[in-house]
């Protein structure tokens, strides 16, 4: 198990590209999901129901 | 013209929606198969030992890099030519995962050139072209965000976008003339050839990176375009925005 | 039609000097270059103040250095370069922003006249008040770093067919950027910046290529590709884009 995160002795630079692509696809991933639950929360609360849809675009626009 | 429909944002949605999940499993299925391969069942490089492994991220995500500006100007170009909204937001959902595969090739090329040609950078043609094509994906999204007018962001997205796309080979081929002129040959990443499990590993890995690249987005698809339609009737009715929670 | 040209724009505008398919690109084409000649010069310190920014940076590196001869004429030709660039650069935001501001744009895209040859004008004038410039002040700056008469002849041409270039493509990104309140003159440097790069690299390399005994027909032969590919493709890129910006 050692040998195999030993990597040869390229440890370092073999598990910081991976390490470095894990995070950016992960920070990618969050940050996708965090923008449509905003979007979704701001759709639900602007009233799109009953006060003029076109607010919650408004508002959109403003957080962005 | 079955297909035609889904030109609509309302149509697509939905579709859109299964279509990232199947490709988010499918990615994730085949990165699980291409790493295991890559760092564990495919033999050490002859020339270049265990770092040659890099291979495994530094490719896909240089290739997606390349790859995806181009299918980013080709919805542009849809979108300024037949004034469809849907092709600009796809267009404006590919320049973030375009940027991050640019800038993932950037550090993986970084950490793969400190044991194989002895410094983390070298004016290469390729890293500076990459480097380049970082500043190009930047561009687009900087003046994404400084136009208020989602309409008008999307035109102006898409004239840059084409403006771009008829460089990168001039740019390409102006760094490489550069680069042989001032350092001979260009540093070759070892000459040693590629095993069939190699080969197999870095497969695998490419379509792995495809598929992500296609389903994160696919989502950020579904929420631009969400945002953009906030006020319509169809986004009221959905599940999504009826209910709490998810 | 009444056009109402407020400011400075003068003279009227001729919306009916020219109906005639054919006879219009140039029409507009001289008006536009005409009007904009006059203008930059009625604004002559502005134009003062360009080419001193651009005189001063050639003069930052050798004290950012050491006033080593052989290392002077060796970047020479880079540092001139990368001059002109920023000096076309800082010089574009001008392009169209006062227009912009009057109306006169949107009169111009409005009018029947052809607005790519109406934009090649304004461009063609923008070069020949700060490319120009740049070209020939070119010999006097080299002498600061020491070069050889046949590199100053070199240096000069590449920058005659390559700050054409400059300006077209710059055309581009100032029309992109019209009336962005955020970001403004660096925005429009991330945008035109990475496109200036193939013309850099083959007008600098020119100097280098004949120093090493290639000679520099292969970097003139592609500067003037570059130059006719983007007189092809530049006024028009540019008219969409002042057309988007105008909406």
């Amino acid at each position: 198990m050692g040998e195999f995160f030993a990597m040869g002795g390229y440890a370092f630079f073999i598990w910081m590209s991976y390490g470095m692509a894990a995070l950016l696809i992960t920070l990618e991933i969050i940050a996708v999901r965090a923008r449509r639950k905003q979007v979704l929360h701001l759709i639900r609360h602007s009233d799109a129901h009953e006060s003029g849809a076109a607010n919650a675009g408004a508002q959109l626009k403003e957080v962005e | 013209m079955s297909g035609f429909k889904y030109a609509a944002p309302a149509q697509f949605y939905p579709l859109a929606g299964k279509m990232a999940l199947w490709f988010a499993v499918s990615a994730a299925v085949l990165a699980v198969i291409g790493l295991v391969i890559g760092l564990y069942v495919a033999p050490i490089d002859v020339t270049q030992k265990d770092s040659y492994r890099i291979i495994y991220i530094h490719v896909p995500a240089a290739w997606m890099s390349m790859f995806l500006y181009v299918v980013m100007a080709f919805w542009s170009a849809l979108a300024l030519g037949l004034n469809t909204r849907l092709s600009a937001m796809m267009a404006q959902s590919i320049a973030p995962t375009g940027a991050l595969m640019t800038a993932m090739a950037l550090w993986t090329g970084a950490l793969w050139g400190k044991p194989t040609w002895g410094t983390y950078w070298a004016w290469d043609a390729r890293m500076t072209s990459e480097l380049i094509l970082l500043f190009l994906y930047l561009g687009i999204i900087a003046l994404r965000n400084a136009i208020d007018d989602p309409r008008r962001a999307d035109k102006a997205c898409g004239v840059l976008a084409l403006v771009g796309v008829v460089n990168v080979p001039i740019i390409y081929y102006s760094v490489n003339w550069w680069n042989t002129l001032h350092q001979g040959a260009t540093i070759k990443a070892g000459n040693s050839s590629i095993d069939a499990i190699m080969l197999a590993g870095l497969l695998f890995m490419v379509f792995a990176f495809w598929f992500y690249s296609v389903a994160v987005t696919l989502v950020r698809l579904r929420t631009i375009i969400l945002e953009r339609e906030a006020g319509a009737a169809w986004v009221a009715q959905l599940a999504e925005v009826k209910k709490e929670g998810r | 039609m009444e056009i109402d040209v407020t400011a400075n724009a003068s003279p009227v505008f001729p919306v009916r000097a020219a109906m005639e398919p054919g006879d219009g690109v140039f029409t507009a084409f001289s008006w536009a270059l005409r009007r904009d000649l006059r203008l930059a010069l009625r604004s002559r310190a502005e134009l003062g103040v360009q080419i001193l920014f651009y005189i001063i940076v050639v003069a930052l590196f050798p004290l950012s250095m050491s006033p080593d001869k052989e290392l002077l004429l060796l970047l020479g030709p880079g540092v001139l370069w990368v001059a002109a660039l920023l000096a076309s650069l800082l010089s574009l935001s001008r392009l169209f922003a006062s227009d912009y501001a009057d109306g006169t744009l949107e009169q111009m895209a409005l009018s029947p006249l052809p607005l790519p040859a109406l934009i090649l004008g304004k461009i063609s004038a923008h070069w020949l008040t700060t490319g120009l410039p740049v070209v020939l002040l070119a010999p006097l700056l080299s002498i600061q770093y020491y070069l050889e008469a046949e590199a100053i002849w070199i240096l000069m041409a590449g920058l005659l067919i390559g700050t054409p270039v400059l300006s077209l493509l710059g055309a581009i990104g100032a029309a992109l950027t019209l009336g962005l309140r955020s970001g403004g003159g660096s925005l429009l440097a991330l945008l035109v910046l990475p496109l200036y790069i193939p013309v850099l690299i083959f007008g600098a390399g020119a100097v280098d290529a004949v120093r090493s005994g290639m000679g520099a027909d292969a970097n003139f032969s592609l500067l003037t590709a570059g130059l006719l590919l983007a007189l092809a493709g530049a006024p028009f890129a540019t008219s969409a884009a002042v057309r988007i910006s105008l909406d």
